[in-house]
């Protein structure tokens, strides 16, 4: 069931209005039933993973919780993690192992497997290995209520595509009891239509350019692959944001605050700036888990490269069990090391050319050089091979001079995105709208200052961004980028 | 919870008022012949007497589309035409459902005339996900149907977001005239007809779908007992030679007419052999339609005064 169809709205809006409804003790039932339901809609089989990783979990924390034996506490957390990792591995990266197996000429070690790839499960498992190592290190106590810990496994909202909430934070939230809310239902409400807005009018508007150009990466001039791939930037974080807001938003509705995933990451001035603001939950969640107790930075230079490096392959192959991914990891890790590598040097040359003394002009190039390095990286992300990523990079240089030159040619590159000249425009002009709003959220979250308008005005408004979805939409069922991952 | 319900509700009636008051307003401005649209309701009338209801795919609308085809047809007929062909392929089922509307809307004719073709029996493209709802206005009698009909969802929804879209806040007149282009003998090969059948039946041969869709006629025959208006139907010329599940597709109409008395059948599938009449394997040109008009007002004489 996709948070952008019918189908969902009809979901979301029966179950709100059961939660309000029903008296607070069946509130968890509820939620959880709808959970259930919910995933079930996609693979029903694949529920009885969530149920393992709960009941694994639950029971691991129960264990841990009432023993003080480093031994028994160690046991309950290593079954914790051998079973979400063996399911993680069984699912997402057994064929990924057995096909660099026979890469390396090792034909027929492992039999082949057909099992599909369940949605979410690099979210869920995430999520609960993460209460089980906090349960271990005594940052909470476990959680005795099965349901609400069931609950905390497969809450709706988030279950799919994140945020990987800290059980610290959500099972407090799923005990507590909400009433109605006006003012944080009507929140609930923007935060979904303007999710809603990013990924049917913009997220899946550039999706037709950007699948066209990267289904047949070869034939293409730089001028196409560059604005492809700058386009994909712009798919992936109104397809991403966009599920997130709305899942966000819904659980809003119901009194659940999750954390925030984004924060205007392509305003960003480093990369280390940029993992500070996309994906949130997830660096957070490598930082927590896997960077700090690696040592983190307290170590020497060559080990803290080393751990970064390890951190963000990994990050890397999270996201899909392909070596393109492990690529854009790898990138990423080479970008903060030689990031770091370079400080000294950037802050000297900037000093000696007066940029120093141009804050602003300063932020704009750190802004376009860090959005140009994103964007690089996509590259590997969005392309189906390592071949179809080559193919690109040997694409890219081509062309420029000619298109720059040659209007003709310059609209032929254009036409090559495979989009009518109508639609190619509106995508341009929705990236502008974007890069605006984004730029006038700098200065706080626009939601509280309308908030401050005239009841009126404020309806203009949302009714504007109700017939911008109903008119400009894409309504294709295109799935969430990261419901695969 | 109240407060909250009270504003939501009055926020969506204002936008659903704001956005049907500037529909309607525009809408009210669009008055087209018939050979100015594709948009079968925009071509309907309200409370007309005519001689003759067509429904059908393109090969029918060939008959009205064009300026100097519709002006024969009416000549030929003897009375006012009212076009609800589609093209693309339009199936029985948008066929019964705009016949529904046409009835509703309060207009009588003396004969339905359906160009019938085998395919439309196997082909859901023409049926259930047709996009003909693109073209029509937004009808609350329309609307009804479909919806009391169980179309396909998206398609309502394509029926309702289309009304918004700039195609359709832009549109003019669109008259079609003569169709002078045509075959040559050599252009009929048995490769290009195997071309054509493998679009046309692109679902296969499903008896399963037949039935369904021999539904639909089976109950636009019955609409036609009840209001009294006789139901011709007409194979039309093409250069298809034997048609996949045309046997199937008489056997039914032969079983239609023992139930439904004032069915009528004829096979005009073979009458227009020569390639110059065409404009493709099954689409006439002006020479050919006019052809297949002078042919189908005898047609239309004889049945008419024999029912």
């Amino acid at each position: 069931m996709l948070f952008n169809s019918l189908n969902y709205l009809v979901f979301f809006g029966t179950v709100a209005g059961l939660y309000f409804t029903l008296p607070h003790r069946f509130r968890t039932v509820l939620l959880l039933l709808a959970s259930y339901g919910f995933y079930m809609a996609w693979e029903p089989g694949y529920v009885v993973l969530i149920w393992i990783s709960t009941a694994v979990d639950y029971v691991a924390g129960r264990i841990m919780g009432a023993s003080a034996r480093t031994r028994v506490r160690r046991a309950a957390l290593g079954a914790s993690l051998a079973a979400n990792l063996g399911l993680l591995f069984t699912f997402k990266y057994y064929g990924f192992f057995r096909d660099t197996l026979e890469s390396v000429g090792l034909q027929g070690v492992l039999p082949a497997s057909d099992l599909l790839l369940p949605v979410g499960i690099s979210f869920y498992t995430f999520q609960t290995m993460s209460y089980a190592i906090d349960v271990y290190s005594g940052r909470m106590p476990p959680e005795r209520n099965v349901l609400r810990f069931a609950l905390f496994v497969a809450f709706f909202p988030q279950l799919v595509a994140g945020p990987i909430e800290r059980a610290r934070r959500l099972i407090p939230q799923l005990a507590d009891r909400h009433g109605f809310d006006y003012a944080r239902v009507a929140d609930g409400l923007k935060l979904m239509l303007w999710g809603l807005f990013k990924k049917t009018v913009i997220a899946d508007r550039l999706a037709e350019g950007v699948d066209h150009v990267y289904a047949a990466p070869g034939g293409h001039d730089g001028v196409t692959l560059a604005i492809a791939t700058v386009f994909f930037a712009f798919q992936i974080y109104c397809d991403f944001s966009g599920y997130t807001d709305m899942a966000l938003g819904a659980a809003r509705i119901l009194g659940i605050r999750l954390m925030d995933n984004f924060n205007r990451p392509y305003f960003a001035t480093s990369i280390a700036d940029f993992w500070r603001r996309w994906h949130i939950s997830l660096s957070t969640w490598f930082r927590d888990y896997v960077y700090l107790p690696l040592g983190g930075n307290r170590t020497g230079p060559l080990r803290w490269r080393f751990n970064l490096a390890v951190v963000f392959l990994v990050s890397g192959l999270w996201h899909g069990a392909n070596w393109n991914f492990a690529v854009w990891g790898g990138l990423h890790a080479g970008y903060m090391i030689l990031g770091q590598l370079t400080a000294p040097w950037r802050e000297r040359a900037a000093n000696a050319s007066g940029l120093a003394r141009a804050p602003r002009l300063r932020r704009c190039l750190q802004i376009i050089t860090t959005f140009a390095l994103v964007n690089f990286a996509w590259i590997f992300f969005r392309a189906e091979t390592l071949a179809g990523a080559a193919a690109i990079l040997r694409g890219l240089p081509t062309g420029w001079g000619r298109c720059l030159l040659e209007p003709g040619a310059f609209l032929a590159a254009l036409d090559a995105l495979g989009m009518p000249r109508g639609e190619l425009a509106l995508g341009i002009a929705l990236i502008a709208f974007l890069a605006a709003v984004q730029a006038a959220q700098s200065r706080g979250p626009i939601r509280e200052r309308l908030m401050a308008c005239p009841r009126p005005l404020r309806w203009c408004v949302y009714s504007l961004g109700l017939w911008s979805i109903f008119v400009l939409g894409v309504f294709r069922q295109k799935e969430f980028i990261y419901f695969v991952f | 919870m109240i407060r909250f319900a009270c504003h939501a509700g009055l926020f969506l009636l204002a936008n659903l008022a704001v956005g049907l008051g500037l529909l309607a307003l525009h809408d009210l401005r669009l008055d087209f012949a018939p050979w100015e649209t594709d948009s079968a309701l925009l071509r309907m009338p309200r409370g007309a007497d005519a001689r003759v209801i067509l429904l059908g795919s393109s090969r029918a609308q060939l008959l009205s589309r064009h300026a100097p085809h519709h002006q024969a047809f009416e000549t030929a007929a003897g009375g006012k035409v009212i076009s609800l062909a589609l093209p693309a392929g339009g199936g029985v089922r948008p066929a019964r459902l705009l016949f529904e509307t046409c009835l509703a809307r309060g207009n009588r004719a003396d004969a339905v005339v359906h160009v019938i073709e085998p395919f439309v029996f196997y082909n859901a493209g023409a049926n259930d996900y047709h996009k003909f709802v693109y073209t029509e206005p937004l009808d609350p009698v329309f609307l009804r149907a479909l919806l009391r009909d169980r179309y396909p969802y998206r398609r309502v929804l394509t029926y309702l977001r289309s009304k918004y879209s700039w195609h359709w806040w832009s549109q003019r007149a669109e008259p079609l005239g003569e169709l002078a282009e045509s075959l040559a003998p050599r252009d009929v090969t048995p490769e290009r007809i195997a071309d054509r059948f493998a679009s046309l039946y692109i679902y296969g041969l499903e008896e399963e779908r037949f039935a369904l869709y021999a539904n639909e006629v089976e109950a636009i025959a019955a609409r036609c007992g009840e209001a009294g208006i006789p139901y011709l139907l007409v194979a039309p010329p093409v250069l298809l030679g034997e048609e996949p599940g045309k046997a199937r597709m008489e056997t039914f109409i032969a079983g239609l007419q023992d139930r439904h008395p004032h069915v009528r059948y004829i096979d005009m599938s073979q009458a227009l052999p020569d390639p110059a009449m065409y404009t493709d394997l099954d689409h006439l040109n002006t020479a050919g339609a006019l052809a297949w008009i002078a042919a189908l007002g005898d047609f239309l004489e004889d049945a008419l005064s024999d029912c």
